[in-house]
């Protein structure tokens, strides 16, 4: 492989990192004005399509990833790249100041309702690891070794942004179910990205 | 990912995975919260393992940007960067000099320590310089906000005037600002200096077309005499400005202010 392909960057965003060098949040905490422009062009449709689906309306979501990249900017110095990828990091603090947003401000999502033919196909998760690059193709692979309801629900959950009453409503399960699905889902998950496996407790296994 | 199972039993694991999923009722929130002031480092490490694991399945089920960003809001972004990049390294050279101002109570444990640590910062550094090409560094203030005033059709600015509790010397200077870019930058010359772990200057912008309360303009420190420029982080959108005031509040600003002490307002023309 020559050093300009090493250097390039590749146009699909969920493989980028697996021939990216130098870390463009390394750049920009050494004060590299340059990489803030890369980072909006690689991860701006990243965190504008991860903002839509948590905010409340267009301006609410303008605001959100401002906020967004400005607490990137702010926190480009902590990104440990053997801790996680670009992408992942990114993802984190876009996910953790829209959560929080929703708590501060108790937005309240406007959504149309959904017949239970559309809620099937939404709440039907599409994963190709072999796409993926770092985590997330391992927790693809984790994702489906999920029990079939955990993943329904953090499918909803997390890639849609439905909240856990929401998808309480939708699938007609009480709020209590939903949200222990979509806790011990996760916490399987993490189990599964640190030891490669996931133990099935009695009766969760569908 | 640490892999320390011993640890989970301390924590409500599940109310941690709630957290992050954002899921958590208001009772909750207080049992989550009890932890957070713990300021405990493995429930700092189990909290972001599982922020970790939800980003790296959003990333996973993510098919691509299906709709772009918009281009004002882009354009927004990029022109709020460097006043972000220049204010945290402004921010970090003042907390620096203040722990420079700390040292003398350090034992000769912490000494070695601390040399240590500084070594290895400038062989790294040296390291680095050795391998790396010139980076561009984020333009001064002063220039972004030349170039601000030179490129900004619709820039407002606003001098500095009294407010309600004046310094008792005199100040002055303006506010630049423009909607369109979402950036400004305030300039004052006599601004006395304060002390940052006592108190710290915010700016306020009252907006009367988006909400009644004004919008934080951020909180900023002036550590020399003379001519300080310093960039507004407006933390909301702002539509129309009318004002501009500063308050001194104590360290780290304040979410609503009481306006006891507000030395400076630029009412926009």
């Amino acid at each position: 492989m020559s050093l300009a392909s090493l250097l390039s960057v590749d146009e699909s965003p969920m493989v980028e990192n697996a021939t990216l060098i130098i870390p463009l949040l390394a750049r920009i905490a050494s004060g590299d004005s340059s990489a803030v422009e890369e980072c909006l062009n690689v991860y701006g449709g990243l965190v504008w399509s991860i903002a839509k689906k948590m905010s409340g309306s267009n301006a609410e979501t303008e605001d959100a990833v401002q906020e967004i990249f400005i607490e990137l900017w702010q926190v480009a110095g902590r990104f440990d790249p053997a801790v996680a990828s670009e992408a992942t990091f990114i993802t984190m603090i876009a996910r953790r100041r829209l959560i929080d947003r929703l708590r501060k401000n108790r937005i309240r999502l406007d959504r149309p309702h959904l017949n239970s033919a559309e809620l099937e196909r939404i709440a039907e998760p599409e994963l190709n690891p072999v796409e993926l690059a770092d985590e997330a193709a391992k927790a693809a692979i984790c994702f489906e070794k999920l029990a079939r309801d955990a993943q329904r629900v953090l499918h909803l959950s997390i890639h849609q942004g439905f909240s856990h009453s929401e998808i309480a409503q939708h699938l007609s399960i009480p709020i209590g179910t939903i949200k222990s699905y979509a806790r011990r889902g996760l916490l399987q998950l993490r189990d599964c990205m640190k030891r490669g496996s996931i133990p099935l407790p009695a009766g969760d296994a569908s | 990912m640490s892999d320390r199972p011993e640890e989970e039993s301390r924590f409500p694991i599940e109310l941690l995975a709630g957290c992050v999923l954002g899921d958590l009722d208001p009772e909750e929130m207080e049992a989550i919260q009890e932890f957070e002031n713990l300021d405990d480092e493995s429930y700092r490490t189990q909290m972001k393992e599982l922020e970790l694991t939800a980003a790296a399945i959003q990333l996973a089920l993510w098919k691509g940007p299906g709709e772009s960003m918009p281009e004002s809001l882009r354009r927004s972004i990029l022109m709020n960067a460097p006043a972000t990049i220049v204010k945290r390294e402004l921010v970090s050279s003042a907390s620096a000099n203040e722990k420079m101002n700390q040292t003398r109570d350090r034992t000769p444990r912490e000494w070695v320590a601390w040399l240590t640590c500084a070594a290895s910062l400038i062989l790294s550094l040296g390291l680095w310089l050795f391998n790396r090409e010139p980076i561009q560094v984020a333009i001064s203030p002063e220039k972004a906000r030349d170039l601000l005033i030179e490129r900004s059709e619709d820039l407002v600015r606003a001098d500095w005037k009294e407010g309600k509790t004046p310094m008792g010397t005199s100040v002055t200077g303006d506010v630049v600002w423009s909607n369109s870019r979402q950036t400004g930058y305030m300039r004052f010359v006599g601004l006395p200096k304060n002390d940052p772990s006592k108190e710290q200057y915010q700016l306020w912008i009252i907006d009367p077309s988006r909400d009644d309360e004004p919008i934080d303009g951020g909180v900023f420190d002036i550590v020399a005499d003379g001519v300080a420029i310093v960039p507004i982080d407006a933390k909301l959108k702002v539509i129309k400005p009318t004002t501009f005031a500063i308050t001194v509040e104590k360290p780290g600003g304040v979410v609503v202010s009481t306006q006891e002490v507000l030395p400076l307002l630029a009412v926009v023309p």
